[in-house]
């Protein structure tokens, strides 16, 4: 038996009741996203573990925390390939990413597919032009703008300053013959004649054509044209640039011979055995700490022009996702690429500041003052040119890059070599030559 | 055999119970390797690329653009190449070893975990290793031939060293693995017989040529069927490595389906490759069956 409740106890209980699931509903639900919320999937190309994989981690949750209606997952999808490999994946089972980062040179792989959206309606023409134009061109196809430049970089020359200093050469070679001329001198041999140290050294396994197309652009011949259906392999500047890489090893001596790997290029610069390398901006941050001398940069030397290649990764939106994903992943995009964002990801990874106003932060001033180096990279923007970038351009690159590596490792006349991959890429793209 | 089913019904009475029991596993079969079999054959039958804007039906196309592709004659020679350059070398290796093994010796399990253990290390350790031993100028290998006089090697940067450069890495990694199922078939060779011919004088060779070897049969159709399975299977060294360069020259069927898959997206190339892998690694395991298979002296 219980004892009669009174009305105003009764009224007293139920109001502690309500108010009591009131405060605890609310705070469940305030630790979710807010209900209309907008979810977004970004795929990012980097494995789980990692500081660039922490750094995005930090990124993201600072833009979830100062955009409550829009909630971004970052999808840690393994390299390029892969990441490549998933969003198509979802794009055949009708759930594609909202946002990737991906290879700006994959576009037309992209477009082919009819998987991604254009971007260029969605900023005005003030924004886009805050972008290195350098860095855009990879996203332009048809007067449309696919991709907005994330994580990019482009191929410099690095030297040991202490070396230069010690052949009494007071500067960076600024064009081929002088880099020759220079790597010769910096070419050092035992006393039986065994190189003990080279000049210099430009790395040609995996995707050689990359800073390959560096030094065709410095012949001042342009490698494809812009619709991605026309490569120029065969032409006399690509013939120019190969020959001058072959004489690096052949005619001066001054680089090992062979295919060389692009992974041990940095470790064969800090650790004394080449005078001068080639290699990505990328790789700035982890030559600087490993090296025991001061670490000059310099614009990739010019034939008839300085130039250089593009690389690296841009954000895409893709088709088929709601009206409100493509705004959210919008805001998103301008978000992880603001001026400020653009130098933060510049300075922790090394990777190119994909915009100009980027130089103008406080934090890149400072960076930029104990690091001279990031300057360089944004000064050889100016002659920088779009990556390699065709229809079914993984296949392309495959083809130069096989005939390269015969070129270089001397199965075949240079001629011959770049006659073949110029063939065998015709015949690919004469599918899509419209 | 012990026992023998007597009439249709076995002793368990219901003549269905063995495809019942056996049911789960035949769905699990079918679903995850009949399947897709018979699905990537039905996919090699399409033109499905980037420049294709969806399937077509092709019928053989795909069959006769691959044999007329150079590239792909290449990578076929490559995989026979490395397939066999593998593969024989490490049975005679695995065999030599468990042979010296096989006698218990104090410092004999020592031995067997130190050829064994390039098995345990995961292959992209392994090739990074090995990567690091064909390092010119400093590597590994440049050291010592440096100490002996020699000149400068870029194995993985010559077209003709690449190949062989690589086998040498996998007939590292693969040899103590086929050891340990020739130290276990050893184990079933009958003492008494050597024992016995050794009384009649013969010597070890003779021992060997005559009751080790032929004892060894079954040992041998099942190692060489995982040997060659697992070297036409083995990629992760490329990844790691050369890519499949330099110009093609470590190009193997699988990484070639794989970048044909996932980098060049001609998803009917690459089934057409996956037929012929499958169909050769088929050819392979019925010869093996029914020749070597045949002529195995099985001695229970």
């Amino acid at each position: 038996m219980h004892a009669p409740i009174s009305f105003g106890r009764l009224s007293r209980i139920i109001t502690a009741v309500a108010l009591s699931t009131v405060l605890l509903t609310s705070s469940v639900f305030a630790a979710r996203p807010h209900a209309s919320t907008v979810n977004l999937t970004m795929y990012f190309p980097i494995g789980v573990a990692g500081p660039l994989n922490s750094l995005m981690t930090r990124l993201v949750a600072d833009f979830n925390d100062t955009h409550p209606d829009i909630h971004v997952n970052p999808v840690f999808a393994g390299d390029y390939v892969s990441a490549s490999a998933k969003a198509q994946a979802g794009i055949s089972a009708g759930s594609p990413p909202d946002v990737a980062v991906l290879l700006a040179a994959d576009l037309f792989s992209f477009t082919d597919e009819h998987a991604v959206l254009p971007l260029d309606k969605y900023f005005t023409k003030k924004e886009l032009a805050d972008y290195w134009p350098a860095f855009l061109a990879n996203g332009r196809l048809h007067g449309h703008i696919y991709s907005i430049p994330f994580q990019r970089s482009t191929p410099v020359l690095y030297y040991n300053k202490a070396m230069f200093s010690a052949a009494h050469i007071k500067k960076a070679p600024s064009t081929w013959a002088q880099l020759a001329k220079d790597a010769q001198k910096l070419t050092q041999r035992d006393s039986s004649g065994n190189v003990t140290r080279y000049g210099v050294e430009f790395p040609s396994d995996g995707t050689v054509y990359w800073m390959w197309e560096g030094l065709v652009l410095e012949t001042g011949q342009k490698l494809f044209n812009s619709t991605g259906t026309k490569v120029y392999f065969n032409s006399p500047g690509a013939v120019k640039a190969t020959n001058f890489l072959i004489d690096l090893s052949h005619k001066y001596h001054a680089m090992a011979s062979g295919v060389l790997p692009w992974g041990g290029a940095p470790t064969d610069f800090t650790g004394g055995k080449v005078a001068m390398i080639y290699h990505s901006t990328g790789s700035l941050s982890a030559i600087l700490a490993a090296a025991k001398f001061p670490v000059g940069v310099a614009f990739m030397p010019k034939d008839k022009t300085y130039g250089a290649p593009t690389g690296g990764g841009s954000l895409y939106v893709f088709k088929g996702i709601p009206a409100s994903h493509v705004k959210a992943s919008v805001t998103f995009i301008k978000w992880m690429t603001s001026p400020v964002r653009a130098a933060q990801w510049s300075i922790e990874t090394g990777y190119v500041a994909v915009r100009k106003s980027a130089f103008k932060t406080h934090a890149m001033k400072v960076f930029a003052k104990q690091n001279p180096q990031v300057l360089v990279a944004r000064n050889q923007l100016k002659y920088a040119q779009a990556e390699l970038a065709t229809h079914q351009d993984q296949q392309i690159h495959q083809f130069i890059d096989d005939q390269l590596d015969a070129a270089i490792s001397g199965q075949s006349p240079t001629k011959t070599a770049l006659q073949t991959a110029q063939q065998e890429s015709n015949q690919i793209l004469s599918q899509f030559g419209k | 055999m012990a026992t023998r089913a007597t009439g249709s019904r076995n002793r368990y009475g219901n003549p269905f119970l063995p495809y019942f029991l056996l049911a789960p596993s035949l769905a699990v079969l079918a679903l995850f390797t009949f399947w897709p079999a018979i699905h990537v054959g039905w996919l090699s039958l399409y033109r499905n690329n980037l420049a294709s804007n969806g399937p077509h039906f092709t019928g053989l196309t795909n069959f006769a653009t691959i044999l007329d592709d150079p590239q792909f004659r290449t990578v076929l020679f490559n995989t026979l190449e490395f397939v066999v350059g593998t593969a024989v070398p490490s049975m005679a290796l695995g065999l030599t070893m468990a042979l010296l093994l096989n006698r218990q010796r104090i410092l004999s399990p020592l031995y067997r975990v130190a050829f064994f253990y390039p098995t345990l290390v995961p292959m992209v350790g392994a090739a990074t290793a090995w990567a690091f031993i064909y390092t010119p100028g400093y590597g590994l290998m440049d050291r010592v031939l440096h100490l002996w006089g020699g000149g400068s090697l870029n194995p993985l940067g010559d077209p003709k060293l690449a190949l062989p450069a690589l086998i040498a890495l996998s007939i590292w990694r693969m040899s103590g693995y086929l050891m340990i199922f020739f130290l276990a078939g050893l184990q079933s060779v009958p003492t008494d017989v050597q024992e016995a011919a050794r009384v009649d004088g013969a010597a070890y060779p003779t021992i060997l040529r005559r009751i080790i070897i032929p004892l060894l049969g079954p040992t041998f159709v099942f190692v060489v069927i995982i040997a060659i399975v697992n070297t036409a299977q083995l990629v992760d060294q490329l990844y790691v490595t050369t890519g499949g360069g330099p110009n093609n020259a470590t190009n193997l069927l699988l990484w070639d389906i794989y970048q044909q898959t996932f980098s060049f997206q001609d998803q009917g190339i690459a089934a057409t490759m996956t037929v012929v892998l499958v169909g050769a690694l088929l050819i392979c395991a019925a010869l093996n069956a029914f020749l070597l298979d045949r002529r195995t002296h099985y001695d229970d």
